[in-house]
């Protein structure tokens, strides 16, 4: 009960719903404020403060190289490391829910991996049928079909983890057949570029650094609708996702129908952890930590909180990692997935150490 | 509603019927019902298959036959928030969402009554705060739940089925990891509850002595056999708790209530005193494994006791020495016993 | 062997003191497992002496070399290259390539001796000794397969890893009449494997491959162990087009075909030289830069490196020509835009056939003046059937043929008969102009 609840009110209940604090709301949104405009302003190139502003506020005294470095670069990849990063906790948040496993996350449980199995597919058949040979694809059609495929590999593999799930007892034994599933999958990617070309694998395997820089305006129209629709559907899941906390026995004597749910919920979290590595290539650890940090930050599990909360905090995370990667200042670009280990990792293990008695969903 | 009872089976069977499996009967031919007002005990040795059947009463598990009736209506035609709405359930299982305040918890068992959004109105933070008031937890209202004890906890879980305004609830062994004082202490709180509050509660448990005391009625369940039902005490005279739980060496003492081990027979003693005294005596010398019988008639050995100054002591008939304690009585007359009576 | 048995049987009957630990063989079965135990680990961790082939001395037939005179007529000289240093004594050559792969800390070197000859006293240690000329030869990269026809000895080829990827004719001819085989065995580029069956079953005299320095990589250890005489080419490290093309006396000093590699070779100097004469005094020179970004990180050659010499040599202002490094710069895509918005020329954008393809990968490419005014051109106008790219192929044997390319690029109005034969002008779409 820290300084973030809320104090008695006069009314006459004595037990009010906790609420979390205003302050710590407008608190994030005053980070993630800050953060995007820092992700703008610094780069490769050093543009001025008062020129990222200018820019913003379609002024044209600019210098022309500056203004497009601005807006079509950093402005679409900013967008696309919010957008990621709320996904991607929402995605984690739904899983570590529906498993009951605090160390449920797409990446984990070989859900990324079923993502780039299906894009990997689908590339190939791109490459076999003589589209071109490369994998971010910008067309309408092509974008569609890129995410469709993602999200049925995504899904395939989360299908086969649930179906799993039942027989396992141990939260670490699931976690141990999701990774396996992941290596599995990966290595099918692998093996299935063997027959492709050198130019080919050369991409491949850039892409599994994952990277937020390479969704452009035009792969946005498709990106973004979608990866809103997504949330909006976790959104809207979170009163049949508290039930859920209380296990599926609770939840269906609490008249929540399990199966139409636990549907939903793979359907979302494919959907949002599929475009997401459709686009921005496999990135780990963001769908763990975010969940936890939410978790600690609003000292509750309640879904109707957690909800928003991920989706600010995991965009916040996501500027920050990929303000990290950019090095601001050297020439250098470090891959995504390094930077978001080592945020990710540290917070994990932190949060199993303080709650060694507890680990629990909700701890 | 209706006034008739709550819930009620017709000619019901459960078991299990997986494809390719054989068809497995667990019991058939119930006719029970769950009526306003009491509280009603299921009772049985392990395996006889009170989960089984406590899961087919609350819907998670299809009948093999017959019918379950929740307030006159079929289960099966019942929609899972109507079904929601006239029973809830406390499980066994422990729960695992540490960081929620104990109010949270409570309220989701208004699950059913709120909006899409889960909005609690007035109506539902009264309910909220009634079940929390019966159930005697309003003190640990903001308190995490990962901080509670397990009596607590599965406190605040009853509190939860509270505040889902049942008519039924329906309780598969959820004293199962508590002590003895919890037990008795929740065991009493069903009894309030069911009585105050006007609802039929089931309770599945093992603690024959709590049941036979606090419930209503019991249902007993012997593996493979059939469900026989009644007011406790009803079951006891007629034998059915006896062949309940007829096992190798275990039986059913009507007399003191309680289940006994056929232990080895040293001898036969007769007793002289009662009250309470004279019960406690009685049972120690049958644990000892001694028949007891009233004094009069020719027998070997007669205990007396009494009161002396304020003591209780003990003394064999015919002998000088008077013990203090049951210890010292019972070891003289395990020695005694190897010797013939002179 | 029964010294042996005797050895084993005290080895089995010998103890160890109580007080030393367990793993000693302080139990009932004495030293045995122990000393099994280690015997494991020796064989397991592979011996620590150097595998080579060249350990093992071939039987010599009589004789050495050849009566009357030098046994090497023919001697080359290294003008520019500095991969490898070719040294001529009275019974052997000495090859030593010097840069095998990139901060290389090894050398190999190579010593050449007439047939029959034996090899010389003083052998270096770790020196492979190679009888020549050669008369059965594997090659695993195009790179140096184009010094083969050129020297007229691509009938000594038995064996190529990456058969469909040929481009040269007479090779091609002799692949289809089934006089080479195919011998690799998965991977790709760097990572190319050799089938090692089908290499005993050849028998090469030697094996030509590049190494990367990379173990999981690299396929010449294997080759060693096994027993080939293997030659690691280091060409491509060369930091100037003159210096890869002077490989070709790399080549030929296997063959003792060094003049026909001299007058080969002093031809394509001189016509090189011309032609970057010719344009070295000219005042307007296009901005140029090249390259493709792989996701965000976009891989500019560095000054320092062969085609920046190139594009220098032809005429044009490469805008990154001010670095050093001989190697790829990682930089990122603003910074590439900042400085390469309004060039003139933009040249080898990975693999792209059209702007159409360009385009999509990322539309934003359209916001260099290059693409916008057309002037994107790359080097893959020539490709075999089956995948190669002939740039990559004859292209290394004929610098001067490359610079004439891109004299036509950036000069046109210079060489107007010139058609361009590797590069070719983006056209918009595939099929199109």
């Amino acid at each position: 009960m820290g300084s973030w609840e809320n104090p008695r009110p006069c009314t006459g209940d004595p037990h009010p719903i906790p609420r979390v604090s205003p302050l710590l709301w407008a608190a994030l949104w005053a980070v993630l404020a800050g953060v995007f405009l820092l992700e703008l302003c610094l780069g490769s190139v050093t543009i001025p403060f008062k020129s990222v502003l200018a820019i913003l506020m379609g002024n044209s005294e600019v210098p022309e190289g500056w203004r497009q470095i601005v807006l079509l670069f950093r402005l679409p990849r900013a967008v696309t490391a919010m957008l990621a990063g709320a996904a991607l906790g929402m995605a984690g948040l739904m899983m570590q829910t529906l498993f009951r496993n605090p160390l449920a996350d797409p990446f984990v449980l070989g859900i990324s991996s079923g993502a780039s199995l299906g894009v990997a597919i689908v590339v190939m058949a791109a490459w076999g049928l003589g589209w071109t040979a490369l994998i971010q694809k910008a067309g309408i059609s092509a974008g569609a079909s890129l995410i469709l495929a993602a999200t049925a590999g995504a899904m395939g593999i989360l299908g086969i983890v649930m179906a799993l799930a039942r027989r396992v007892e141990s939260n670490v034994t699931l976690l141990i057949i999701g990774l396996m599933f992941g290596y599995i999958t990966g290595s099918l990617v692998t093996i299935l570029f063997q027959f492709t070309q050198e130019q080919q694998m050369q991409t491949y395997i850039t892409w599994t650094f994952g990277s937020f820089g390479g969704v452009t305006w035009r792969h946005m129209t498709l990106f973004a609708p979608t990866l809103l629709v997504g949330l909006l559907v976790a959104w809207s899941l979170s009163k049949s996702l508290n039930a859920f906390l209380l296990g599926e026995g609770y939840a269906r004597s609490m008249g929540v129908n399990v199966g139409a749910v636990r549907l939903w919920i793979i359907v979302g979290a494919s959907l949002l952890a599929g475009t997401v590595t459709a686009y921005c290539g496999p990135i780990g650890f963001l769908g763990i930590a975010i969940p936890h940090l939410c978790r600690m930050l609003m000292k509750t599990s309640d879904h109707h909180v957690l909800a928003p909360a991920v989706i600010l905090v995991g965009a916040i995370v996501a500027l920050a990692a990929d303000l990290l990667a950019q090095v601001p200042g050297a020439r250098v670009v470090l891959p995504l997935n390094a930077v978001t280990a080592l945020i990710g990792a540290p917070v994990v293990v932190g949060i199993i150490l303080r709650r060694r008695h507890t680990m629990e969903v909700g701890a | 509603m209706k006034g008739g009872p709550f819930l009620e089976t017709r000619d019901l069977a459960v078991g299990y019927a997986k494809p390719r499996h054989p068809r497995r009967v667990v019991v058939k031919e119930v006719n029970v019902a769950l009526k306003r007002g009491e509280l009603t005990c299921l009772l049985g040795p392990n395996g006889a298959g009170k989960s089984t059947l406590i899961r087919t009463l609350c819907g998670m598990q299809p009948p093999l036959e017959g019918k379950v009736l929740l307030g006159g209506e079929p289960l099966e035609k019942l929609s899972p928030s109507d079904l929601a709405r006239r029973m809830s359930l406390v499980l066994t299982e422990r729960v695992a969402v540490g960081m929620m305040p104990v109010v949270t918890l409570v309220s989701l068992g208004r699950h059913p009554y709120t909006d899409w959004a889960g909005r609690l109105g007035p109506q539902d933070r009264e309910a909220v705060r009634r079940a929390m008031a019966d159930v005697g937890i309003e003190f640990l209202g903001h308190r995490p739940v990962c901080e509670l004890s397990d009596g607590e906890r599965q406190k605040v879980m009853i509190a939860r089925a509270l505040a889902q305004e049942p008519q039924v609830m329906v309780l598969d062994e959820a004293t199962a990891f508590l002590d003895l004082p919890r037990r008795v202490e929740l065991m009493h709180l069903l009894r309030n509850l069911a009585h105050e509050g006007r609802r039929a509660i089931l309770l599945s448990t093992h603690d024959l002595d709590l049941a036979l005391r606090c419930a209503d009625r019991l249902w007993l369940l012997s593996p493979g056999g059939p469900l026989v039902h009644g007011v406790p005490e009803d079951l006891v005279l007629s034998d059915a708790f006896a062949q309940t739980f007829a096992d190798a060496g275990v039986s059913f003492d009507k007399g003191s209530g309680a289940f006994t081990l056929a232990a080895r027979q040293r001898g036969t003693v007769a007793l002289s005193g009662n009250g309470v005294l004279g019960m406690w005596t009685y049972r120690a010398l049958e644990r000892a494994g001694y028949r007891v019988v009233q004094e009069g008639g020719h027998v070997g050995t007669c205990v007396e006791s009494f009161e002396a100054d304020g003591k209780v002591c003990w003394r064999i008939r015919g002998q000088q020495t008077i013990h203090y304690s049951l210890e010292s009585l019972l070891s003289r007359l395990h020695a005694s016993s190897h010797t013939p009576p002179s | 062997m029964k010294g042996i048995a005797r050895l084993a049987r005290c080895a089995g009957r010998w103890r160890f003191p109580a007080w030393a630990p367990w793993f000693l063989g302080s139990g009932r079965h004495g030293a045995m497992p122990t000393l099994l135990a280690v015997w494991l680990c020796w064989c397991l961790a592979g011996t620590p002496f150097p595998v080579h082939a060249a350990a093992s001395p071939k039987v010599t037939a009589p004789g050495g070399p050849t009566a009357l005179g030098d046994p090497f007529p023919h001697r080359a000289q290294l003008r520019y290259a500095t991969g490898f240093t070719l040294s001529y004594h009275d019974t052997h050559k000495e090859i030593q390539v010097l840069t095998p792969w990139r901060d290389a800390r090894v050398t190999f070197t190579y010593i050449l001796i007439p047939r029959g000859a034996s090899p010389p006293s003083s052998v270096p240690p770790g020196a492979m000794v190679v009888e020549i000329p050669v008369q059965r030869v594997v090659l695993g990269t195009t790179t140096i397969l184009t010094f083969f026809p050129m020297l007229g000895v691509e009938e000594t080829l038995v064996g190529f890893s990456g058969r469909k990827l040929v481009n040269t004719p007479e090779v091609v001819r002799l692949i289809e009449e089934g006089r080479i085989e195919e011998v690799s065995a998965g991977g790709d580029g760097m990572t190319r494997q050799l089938n090692l069956e089908m290499l005993f079953m050849l028998q090469p005299d030697l094996v030509l491959v590049h190494g990367t320095g990379i173990p999981q990589f690299d396929t010449h250890p294997k080759l060693l162990e096994a027993g080939f005489k293997t030659g690691v080419a280091g060409n491509y490290m060369e930091s100037s087009p003159l210096a890869r093309a002077e490989w070709i006396k790399f080549v030929a000093a296997f063959f003792n075909r060094e003049n026909v590699a001299e007058k080969l070779f002093s031809q394509m100097e001189e016509s090189y030289h011309a032609q970057a004469e010719r344009v070295r005094g000219l005042k307007d020179r296009p901005t140029v830069f090249c390259g493709m970004p792989l996701q965000s990180t976009w891989y500019m050659p560095g000054g320092g490196g062969y085609i920046a010499t190139f594009l220098r040599d032809a005429g044009a202002d490469y805008l990154w020509s001010d670095d050093d490094t001989a190697g790829n710069m990682a930089l990122s895509v603003e910074v590439v835009l900042e400085r390469a918005r309004n060039a003139d020329v933009w040249i080898n954008p990975g693999a792209a056939g059209t702007m159409d393809e360009l385009l999509g990968v990322d539309e934003r490419f359209s916001l260099f003046r290059a693409f916008q005014t057309g002037r994107v051109y790359n080097n893959n106008a020539r490709i075999s059937p089956g995948g190669g790219n002939d740039y990559w192929e004859t292209g290394v044997g004929r610098p001067d043929r490359v610079l004439a390319d891109l004299i036509k690029i950036f000069h046109p109005e210079l060489v107007p008969s010139h058609e361009l034969y590797w590069h070719q002008k983006l056209p918009w779409q595939r099929g199109g102009k």
